[in-house]
């Protein structure tokens, strides 16, 4: 709807190849009513110069549904999603690569034993098959999953050998980073001390990250 | 008026252009999916979405209120189910009562409730008052 390409931003002109980059950086806000002129302009003769600078900045068509529209800002239109960008996004990607790091460390047994042996708890259902066998998750389970998570994988990986311990190390902090940001995010009120913490942990998540790096799936 | 002959050829060139276009487009969306997948697997955009957190909830808010799991639960719970209950034929229309008669049918019950619950404070109260009278008139 917002006429830009399948996969890119539509608040920012982040190029394609940094996706997920340093979050620090801050790319320049997508300007709508740019696009539109720029299209307007555009002659039908000569198309080359403008398709490559929309191609740079990922959108497709420069006049959009909402062009017309006074007082819609489209960059605006876009809002954050917990279940498809934390719970089905960030989570599920993350279980896979831990799955991986599981497996190449040897540590899956541990890991599926130890997630058996958490008790019950009000609003929270013991898990009855162990990780890789259930199939389809839903909002609900992988909420809970933010719960077992850290400390489980804390539990599984308690006797690490001497090389294994720096993987462990930063594998735990870079679990606990996505744990954190997403606890931080289903918060119902915010001050500006718990958007700090949330940048923070973002920033962590994304300085630990190369841990996983070998585990592409 | 217009030659047939060649409107036709016209609307046949337009077709092609709309099919090279499309075609075009198709080669981009690809070029760029492998532009992507060429990077390391944190490059989704998913993980870019999650940069614009913290500057979302200073303008708008809490991030919960948009989240789309309260959606789609009422999908399931309010149009799945209802849709289960009905015998498929126009259904639309039997969704949309469904509702109707389950509001009135849980204010019905709060109503015998709250019926109930007076009568049995009217019982008491005219126990009580039994009671006291008779034990006033026990004395004499």
């Amino acid at each position: 709807m917002h006429g830009i390409d399948s996969k890119s931003c539509p608040k920012c002109e982040v190029p394609c190849k940094e996706l997920g980059e340093n979050p620090q950086k801050i790319y320049e806000a997508c300007d709508y009513i740019l696009y539109r002129e720029k299209a307007l302009e555009q002659e039908p003769g000569q198309a080359g110069g403008l398709a490559e600078y929309f191609q740079q900045v990922g959108v497709k068509i420069g006049r959009n549904v909402f062009t017309g529209l006074h007082r819609v800002n489209p960059a605006d239109l876009h809002k954050p999603d917990l279940l498809h960008n934390i719970y089905h996004g960030l989570f599920k990607h993350m279980m896979e690569w831990v799955e991986g790091f599981l497996k190449k460390h040897k540590g899956q047994q541990a890991f599926d034993d130890t997630r058996k042996d958490i008790p019950h708890y009000p609003r929270f259902s013991v898990p009855k098959k162990a990780y890789r066998e259930v199939t389809q998750w839903q909002g609900k389970e992988m909420c809970n999953l933010g719960r077992w998570i850290s400390a489980v994988l804390a539990s599984g990986l308690r006797n690490p050998e001497s090389s294994q311990q720096q993987d462990f190390n930063s594998l735990l902090k870079c679990v606990s980073a996505a744990v954190d940001f997403s606890l931080m995010a289903q918060l119902r009120s915010h001050t500006p001390d718990t958007l700090v913490y949330i940048e923070s942990y973002l920033q962590t998540f994304h300085r630990r990250k190369n841990i996983f790096l070998e585990f592409r799936t | 008026m217009a030659d047939p002959c060649a409107q036709e050829t016209c609307h046949i060139s337009a077709a092609k252009c709309r099919g090279q276009a499309d075609q075009n487009r198709v080669q981009r969306v690809n070029q760029r999916a492998d532009l992507i997948r060429q990077e390391n697997h944190f490059n989704s955009i998913k993980m870019h979405y999650l940069t614009h957190f913290a500057s979302h909830v200073q303008r708008f808010g809490s991030i919960l209120m948009y989240s789309a799991e309260m959606g789609e639960l009422a999908h399931e719970e309010k149009i799945k189910e209802c849709y289960g209950k009905s015998n498929k034929n126009e259904a639309a229309r039997q969704i949309l009562s469904q509702y109707g008669r389950q509001h009135a049918l849980a204010m019905r019950l709060q109503t015998i409730e709250a019926l109930s619950k007076a009568e049995n404070a009217a019982l008491i109260a005219k126990g009580g008052m039994e009671a006291l009278a008779s034990s006033q008139r026990a004395p004499r």
